[in-house]
């Protein structure tokens, strides 16, 4: 066997490695898209309290939960769900709202494209210069908003579920969940705006 | 045969001079006095850090490695200051909170990346990026006692010749620094406008 062949014979052997292993777990993060103008709107003054990830594979937790508190209010207040929105401490109002929020399944996994083992072979690499498929990412979020009144009763509690999943080339490697995590919180609010009014929680 | 040799010895050294370093632009933060005069009675500040990149325009996702690397930069700045007696985190009960939004900014251009990877690195090719820090402190009344924003721009390098300043210029430690002092700016710059001592101790 010569040195190419032999070459070969071991990058095949990687490739197959890959596609037996499955999948991996990407990296959490918590950056959410710009918020659209919310089409629901409650004239309520809210307060963002506590943000929980309880995903037991978030190894980081404390870190993720503060920037996504962060960035949750910032999208609260951009999309305009409410009259105002504030992140806590601060002195809660007789009419004023406290929202909670709880994701259990935060993480995003990579899985290998089943074509591109083949077809990288079979084309010497041009499958990947040419932007094919070589991996799949795939988000599978959900979570929980829990509203509370100024006396900590709890009002409503809502949930959501988001699945999400996007192929991934050599020039578009780096991983995303930014569409996906976008969607959960985005959907929570409307879910949580639209049950409150049906409730008639607007005085 | 000879000739061959050579040059592949000449493209070997090449090779070793290619690198990645991270150069500061001008109009970096001042820093007029660190750390600042401590007061004689200390408050406490919790921080809430929060972060997003922003390529071309573009979101993209920042890691937790990242971010728990700016978030440990940014607790760096107000531990050294002296100014307060504890530096706690998100939500812990405490006399002032700080809500820093930091936000990167890059312009990569990927068809310099390829035309740098395709030449060998004999063309170098530049991205540009800019950090900037929003900070708002508020008492524990929710009240606004204060913004700060900074900002700061680097430029990382890719190229030949480029490896010698990697050691005093490595794109893993400049942005760091960089963070580093933006913060001790907004410290700086809060704490000239009084907003460290305008808590009132104690009131609920």
């Amino acid at each position: 066997m010569n040195r190419l062949s032999r070459y070969f014979y071991v990058q095949l052997i990687v490739l197959v490695m890959l596609s037996t292993s499955g999948c991996v777990n990407l990296p959490p993060s918590t950056n959410l898209k710009s918020a659209e103008h919310a089409v629901n709107i409650l004239p309520k003054t809210i307060w963002v309290d506590e943000v929980k990830v309880t995903d037991a594979n978030v190894k980081n937790q404390k870190v993720i939960e503060e920037s996504l508190r962060g960035n949750i209010t910032t999208y609260i207040q951009e999309g305009g769900y409410f009259k105002e929105a504030n992140a806590l401490p601060g002195i809660i109002g007789k009419d004023d709202l406290v929202l909670d929020f709880e994701f259990d399944h935060f993480i995003q996994e990579r899985h290998l494209h089943p074509l591109s083992l083949p077809l990288s072979i079979g084309t010497l690499g041009l499958y990947m210069v040419f932007g094919g498929p070589i991996a799949v990412d795939e988000s599978n979020l959900s979570g929980h908003l829990i509203v509370k009144d100024s006396n900590t009763l709890v009002l409503t509690r809502v949930s959501a579920e988001i699945q999400e999943d996007h192929y991934v080339s050599m020039y578009n490697s780096i991983p995303t969940g930014l569409e996906a995590r976008t969607s959960l919180v985005s959907e929570l609010l409307t879910k949580c705006v639209n049950e409150l009014k049906n409730n008639n929680y607007k005085h | 045969m000879r000739i061959l040799n050579l040059l592949s010895i000449i493209l070997v050294l090449l090779s070793l001079t290619t690198g990645c370093a991270t150069f500061r632009e001008d109009g970096r933060a001042t820093l007029s006095k660190w750390p600042p005069d401590a007061p004689v009675n200390k408050n406490t500040i919790a921080l809430q850090v929060s972060g997003k990149a922003i390529a071309n325009d573009e979101q993209m996702d920042v890691n937790e490695g990242i971010l728990e690397q700016w978030r440990k930069e940014v607790i760096r700045a107000y531990e050294t200051s002296g100014l307060f007696s504890a530096v706690k985190s998100g939500r812990e009960k405490s006399d002032i909170y700080a809500d820093v939004k930091i936000s990167d900014k890059g312009e990569p251009n990927m068809f310099m990346a390829f035309l740098t990877g395709f030449t060998m690195f004999l063309i170098p090719s530049k991205v540009h990026e800019c950090l900037i820090i929003n900070t708002t402190y508020k008492d524990q009344n929710g009240k606004a006692l204060n913004s700060v924003s900074k900002t700061e721009c680097v430029n990382s390098w890719i190229g030949l010749f480029v490896f010698p300043a990697m050691f005093s210029n490595s794109p893993g430690t400049v942005p760091k620094d960089v963070l580093f002092d933006l913060n001790r700016s907004s410290i700086l710059e809060a704490n000239s406008k009084a907003t460290f001592n305008t808590v009132s101790r104690g009131e609920p």
